[in-house]
């Protein structure tokens, strides 16, 4: 089955209608280009991905989830869309990497919050539950000490006793039982925070920066900055990782570090989205290549029948001033 | 002669910085709130604050000092001295209360211009990256975008800082002895000018104290670039 199904999705800024109607299907473990001159829409499809923008008609079912419908006109609650756009990562063209934050933080930060916002919520759970049976063994407490005080065969002298001792024992009860409580919490933390470092500092690792966790972004280079910032959008374990266009703010020398870590990525089962202008990268990588022009999926096909055997004019003729300026830059 | 004018000046003194501190304290967050305000989508809040803002900025201190002192006489027919006796208190505090009250409105105006410009001037690719993060609004405010604008707005809020240590002189309109009158108060009886640059060197000391304090912050925040 599809992982992520898109029926068309429309989207205007005012009068400009910039997506007229996009229909796709991705597969678990596909990687999708989508290539296209400026303009053509490629970016705010991505952003109707990630809610970024909200499109105006269409709809966007993620394994089986209907996250978007136009037809439905409910009411924009951020709470709802921050829980759908976890099924979508994005990597920025400028990385947008934060400035205050080491790398390692960088990574971590959003898994941070989201598990401090889980185990908050797990714990008020535990805890409502727990309450309830501490009132249940608090009254059972209370009837065996009236049942005590009930016993008339017992002297003064043997009441106190016992009384004495049950006391204790229930004291004793009702520590352990809060222990028990406390426990049950550590381990829900444990369970939310436990492994966050280790996996942040994988991350690192896969990405090639392992020695590189307590740099601040200033101190990276593009290619770096933006390794970080792929990184980051993997900490979440997204469905669907898209990027817009992550090589276009690098120089030529840099593009390349990134397109391995990306190209990495493929081995393993991650869905990816990728917007570039590499046509290279886009054939070799790309398991699936949708050419956009004028807000419309002009062409969509394997790499071969997008790069050997287009259809379109339009195909053609973009793809043959692509190379035109892949041929000018290799003459200068 | 030198230890009498020292702890008069030392008196005026005290008011000075206690003025300065509670302006500081209780400016900082309103004019967070006004920059807020400022900045909402809700359009007929957004003018009013504008049109305050721009009032508060337009008009002297001063002026506003005077029209703060003679408010609920005016408008609700209670004398001050009658806010005095009630709370048992001299007018001399009841005074103070209201330059208080007309600093930090003055202020929070200015402040919250500068936290305006700072909050507006950290680019929209910080406040989607942590949308996209699942960041709630208030966790991207509070850890992305708030430590960035502490950052960007200190210059300007040392010199706004540094200026209210100086405005305080401008409490003696409603009789409270800061430095300045305090030290006018000694050259009158003492027919003597050096009171005068006496307390300037209280000034100087004050606002050197900030200046190093302000350079030793922007210097525990340059560990990274904006």
């Amino acid at each position: 089955m599809a992982i992520l199904e898109v029926k068309g999705l429309k989207k205007s800024f005012g009068a400009n209608e910039v997506l007229k109607g996009i229909d796709f299907e991705l597969n678990r473990g596909e990687v999708l280009a989508i290539i296209g001159s400026s303009g053509s829409g490629k970016t705010t499809l991505l952003r109707c991905l990630n809610f970024l923008e909200t499109a105006d008609e269409g709809s966007i079912t993620v394994n089986g989830e209907v996250l978007f419908d136009g037809a439905q006109a409910e009411k924009k609650n951020s709470e709802d869309i921050r829980k759908k756009r976890l099924h979508f990562g994005l990597v920025f063209q400028q990385f947008n990497l934060f400035p205050h934050y080491n790398a390692i933080t960088n990574i971590k930060l959003a898994a941070e919050l989201l598990g401090k916002e889980k185990s908050r919520k797990e714990c008020a759970a535990i805890d409502a539950e727990r309450r309830c049976e501490r009132a249940t063994l608090k009254a059972t407490q209370k009837a065996e000490l009236a049942a005590l005080k009930n016993d008339d065969k017992l002297t003064k002298q043997e009441l106190n006793a016992a009384k004495k001792q049950l006391k204790a024992s229930h004291r004793a009860a009702l520590i352990e039982f809060d222990d028990v409580t406390a426990a049950k919490k550590t381990a829900v933390r444990e369970r939310l925070f436990g492994d966050i470092d280790k996996r942040a500092q994988a991350l690192l690792d896969r990405v090639g920066l392992g020695d590189r966790a307590k740099a601040y972004p200033c101190e990276l280079s593009g290619g770096q900055q933006q390794r970080i910032a792929i990184a980051r959008a993997l900490a979440l374990s997204p469905d669907i990782l898209c990027f817009d266009e992550p090589t276009s703010a690098l120089d030529p020398e840099l593009t390349g570090e990134v397109l391995k870590v990306i190209k990495g990525l493929k081995s393993g089962d991650s869905t990816m989205i990728v917007v570039t202008h590499e046509m290279d990268f886009a054939r070799n990588v790309a398991d699936k290549v949708i050419f956009m022009a004028d807000g419309v999926i002009e062409e969509m096909g394997s790499p071969y029948q997008i790069f050997e055997a287009p259809k379109s004019e339009k195909t053609k003729a973009f793809l043959q001033k692509s190379r035109e300026q892949t041929l000018g830059e290799d003459i200068a | 002669m030198f230890a009498t004018v020292t702890a008069d000046l030392l008196n005026g003194f005290g008011l000075t910085v206690l003025l300065f501190a509670v302006t500081l304290v209780a400016a900082i967050p309103l004019g967070l709130i006004v920059a807020f305000c400022s900045m909402t989508r809700f359009i007929p809040l957004k003018w009013l604050t504008k049109v305050f803002v721009w009032v508060i900025r337009g008009t002297p201190l001063m002026l506003q000092i005077i029209v703060i002192s003679f408010i609920p006489n005016t408008l609700f027919e209670i004398p001050n001295r009658a806010i005095a006796d009630f709370f048992g208190t001299s007018m001399a505090n009841v005074n103070f209360i209201f330059v208080c009250v007309a600093f930090i409105i003055n202020y929070a105006a200015y402040f919250s211009e500068i936290f305006r410009g700072g909050i507006e001037s950290i680019p929209k690719g910080q406040h989607e990256a942590a949308q996209v993060l699942g960041m709630t609004k208030s966790q991207t405010f509070f850890l992305v975008v708030l430590p960035q604008v502490v950052k960007r707005i200190i210059p300007p809020m040392s010199n706004e800082i540094i200026t209210l240590v100086k405005d305080t002189s401008l409490a003696r309109v409603l009789g409270v002895v800061e430095i300045i009158l305090a030290a006018n108060q000694a050259v009158n009886l003492y027919v003597v000018i050096w009171p005068l640059f006496y307390a300037g060197a209280f000034y100087l000391a004050f606002n050197g104290i900030l200046t190093l304090l302000f350079s030793f912050i922007e210097k525990k925040l340059s560990y990274y670039k904006v």
